[in-house]
C-alpha cells in the first residue's frame, strides 16, 4: 500500500477495525513514518476518552491479578534505574547501612578529614567529573520520577539530615528541622532531596560528605540551591553518616566548616 | 528506615504520577501496579465489557492487560501517550481479537441484553468523570450521525470497517474516511472544550 492508501486507513486502524494483513502493512509503515504514527497516537487518545466509563476497578479482580504475578514471579528482574550518574553496580549488597553514627562537632569531621588527606587527594580528581554528572542528572527530567521510585523501594535506606543552625553563622542553636533527606538504594544509587536548605549566594555551594569506613569523603557538590540530586555510593562500603557543608563554589577537598546539616542518629 | 515520622508523606502512591508508578512497576514494586489498576482498571474493564458483552471475558482481558504491564513495562513508552490510553488500546485490541474468534462470535450473537456495568463511583473518579464526561458526550453528539455510527460500530461492536460498510450498505472507502474524519472532528471538539486528551494525574 502507498502512504496515501495507508493514511486513509489510520482511523480504522486505531479502532482495530482493519483486516489482519492491512494491520501488518500499517504497523510496518508506522515504524518509518512519524507523521502517520503521530496521527494514530492522536486517534488513540480520542478513543481512550470516548471509552472512558468511570467505574471502580473491582477488588476481586485485583486479587486474581496479584495472584498471577506472584505465581509468575521470577519471570523478570527489576529494571535498573536510568540515571545520568549510574554506573554498573556490583551484585546487590545486603542493606546493612544504619544510622549509627552522628556527627556532632566539626572536630570530628576535621579529625577524620586529616586522617584521610591522602585519600581525599585521590578523590578530588573525581570530583570534577562527579560535578558534571550531578549537573546532568539535575537537568534530567526523569530525576524526580527516579527519586519517587527510590522512595518506594522497600530496601531503600532513608536518612534525615537535620538543620544544625550553623547556616545562620552558628549563632542560633540548631532547630533540628529536616534540612534534607538522603535515599540510598542497595545498588549504590543515591539521591538527596532538599527539603529545607536555604539558597546560597551564587559564589557558594553546598557540599555533601559521608563517613565511609571511618573516613570522611566528599560525595559531591550540590550547588547553591539544590533540589533533587543524584549521586552514587559504593554499595560494599556503607556510608555511616552524612553531612552537608557550605563551601566556596567549586568545592573543597577538606572542609573546615561546621556542617549546616547532619544525619540524625536513629 | 523505620522511625515513627514518615518524611515522605508527599510521595504517597496515590499522589504519584503515572510515570512515577511506571518506574516503580519496572522495579517490581507491586503496590505501584495495584495503584495503576485502581486508577485505570475500571475503565479498562468497562471498555472490554462493552466490546465483548461478557463480564467474564472482560475480566480475563483486564487481567491479561495488567499482567502484561507487569511483565513488560518497557512496552509502555511515556513519550507516545498516557498510560490510560496505552492500557485502553491494549485492552481493545485483545477484546477485538476475542470477538473475531468464531466461538466468541457465536456467544455474542446469542446475547440479548447488554450487561450494564454498575458499580460505586469514588470521589476522584466521579469528579473526573463529571467534568470530562459532559464534554465527551457533547463532542460525540455533535458528530454527523454517519460518522458517529461508523465509529461506534467499529469501536464498540468490534466490527472491521469492511463489515460496517456491508452492514450499512455503504462503500468501504466512505466508511473508512468517515471513521478517520470523525475521530479528527472529536479531537478538535474536545480540544476546543479544553479537555486534555492525555490522562495525567488522578
Amino acid at each position: 500500500m502507498t502512504h496515501d492508501e495507508i493514511s486513509q486507513l489510520l482511523g480504522a486502524f486505531a479502532l482495530d477495525a482493519v483486516d489482519t494483513d492491512e494491520a501488518e502493512a500499517i504497523r510496518a509503515h508506522l515504524v518509518e513514518c512519524p507523521r502517520c504514527a503521530s496521527e494514530v497516537a492522536e486517534h488513540w487518545e480520542v478513543t481512550g476518552l470516548i471509552a472512558n466509563v468511570g467505574v471502580d476497578a473491582p477488588a476481586e479482580l485485583w486479587d486474581r491479578i496479584a495472584a498471577q504475578i506472584d505465581t509468575d514471579s521470577g519471570a523478570r528482574r527489576p529494571a535498573p534505574l536510568h540515571l545520568a550518574s549510574s554506573s554498573p553496580a556490583p551484585s546487590r549488597a545486603p542493606t546493612t547501612v544504619r544510622r549509627r553514627l552522628a556527627w556532632s562537632t566539626v572536630g570530628t569531621i576535621a579529625a577524620a578529614a586529616a586522617v584521610v588527606a591522602v585519600l581525599m587527594a585521590v578523590q578530588v580528581g573525581r570530583l570534577d567529573q562527579r560535578v558534571s554528572q550531578l549537573g546532568l542528572a539535575t537537568r534530567h527530567n526523569e530525576l524526580t520520577q527516579a527519586v519517587q521510585a527510590a522512595l518506594l523501594e522497600p530496601d531503600a535506606q532513608k536518612v534525615t539530615l537535620a538543620d544544625t543552625g550553623s547556616a545562620t553563622g552558628g549563632t542560633s542553636p540548631g532547630n533540628g528541622a529536616r534540612a534534607a533527606v538522603v535515599v540510598v538504594l542497595p545498588d549504590g544509587s543515591a539521591f538527596l532531596v532538599n527539603t529545607g536548605l536555604p539558597r546560597l549566594a551564587s559564589d557558594r555551594t553546598y557540599q555533601l560528605w559521608g563517613v565511609v569506613n571511618g573516613q570522611t569523603v566528599s560525595l559531591g557538590l550540590l550547588g547553591s540551591q539544590p533540589r533533587d540530586v543524584a549521586f552514587t555510593v559504593n554499595p560494599s562500603a556503607p556510608v555511616k553518616a552524612f553531612a552537608v557543608t557550605d563551601e566556596v563554589a567549586g568545592g573543597v577537598v577538606r572542609t573546615t566548616h561546621t556542617p549546616v546539616a547532619l544525619s540524625t542518629s536513629a | 528506615m523505620g522511625g515513627s515520622e514518615n518524611p515522605f508523606d508527599m510521595l504517597k502512591l496515590e499522589t504519584a504520577s503515572d510515570a512515577a508508578l511506571m518506574v516503580a512497576i519496572a522495579r517490581m514494586h507491586e503496590p505501584a501496579l495495584a495503584e495503576a489498576y485502581r486508577r485505570h482498571g475500571g475503565a479498562v474493564l468497562a471498555l472490554a465489557r462493552r466490546v465483548l458483552g461478557s463480564a467474564d471475558l472482560a475480566e480475563e482481558v483486564t487481567q491479561e492487560v495488567f499482567v502484561d504491564l507487569w511483565d513488560s513495562p518497557e512496552r509502555f513508552d511515556p513519550g507516545r501517550g498516557a498510560l490510560r490510553t496505552f492500557l485502553m488500546t491494549k485492552a481493545h485490541g485483545r477484546a477485538v481479537d476475542i470477538v473475531r474468534s468464531e466461538s466468541a462470535r457465536r456467544r455474542r450473537e446469542e446475547r440479548t441484553v447488554r450487561e450494564t456495568v454498575v458499580s460505586g463511583y469514588d470521589i476522584e473518579h466521579q469528579a473526573w468523570d463529571l467534568a470530562i464526561a459532559e464534554q465527551v458526550k457533547a463532542a460525540v453528539t455533535s458528530l454527523p450521525a454517519e460518522e458517529r455510527t461508523a465509529i461506534e460500530m467499529a469501536y464498540f461492536d468490534g466490527h472491521t470497517y469492511r463489515e460496517v460498510a456491508s452492514i450499512l450498505g455503504q462503500p468501504e472507502g466512505t466508511v473508512k474516511s468517515r471513521i478517520r474524519s470523525g475521530l479528527g472532528r472529536l479531537r478538535s471538539a474536545l480540544a476546543q472544550h479544553g479537555v486534555e486528551t492525555a490522562w495525567t494525574e488522578p
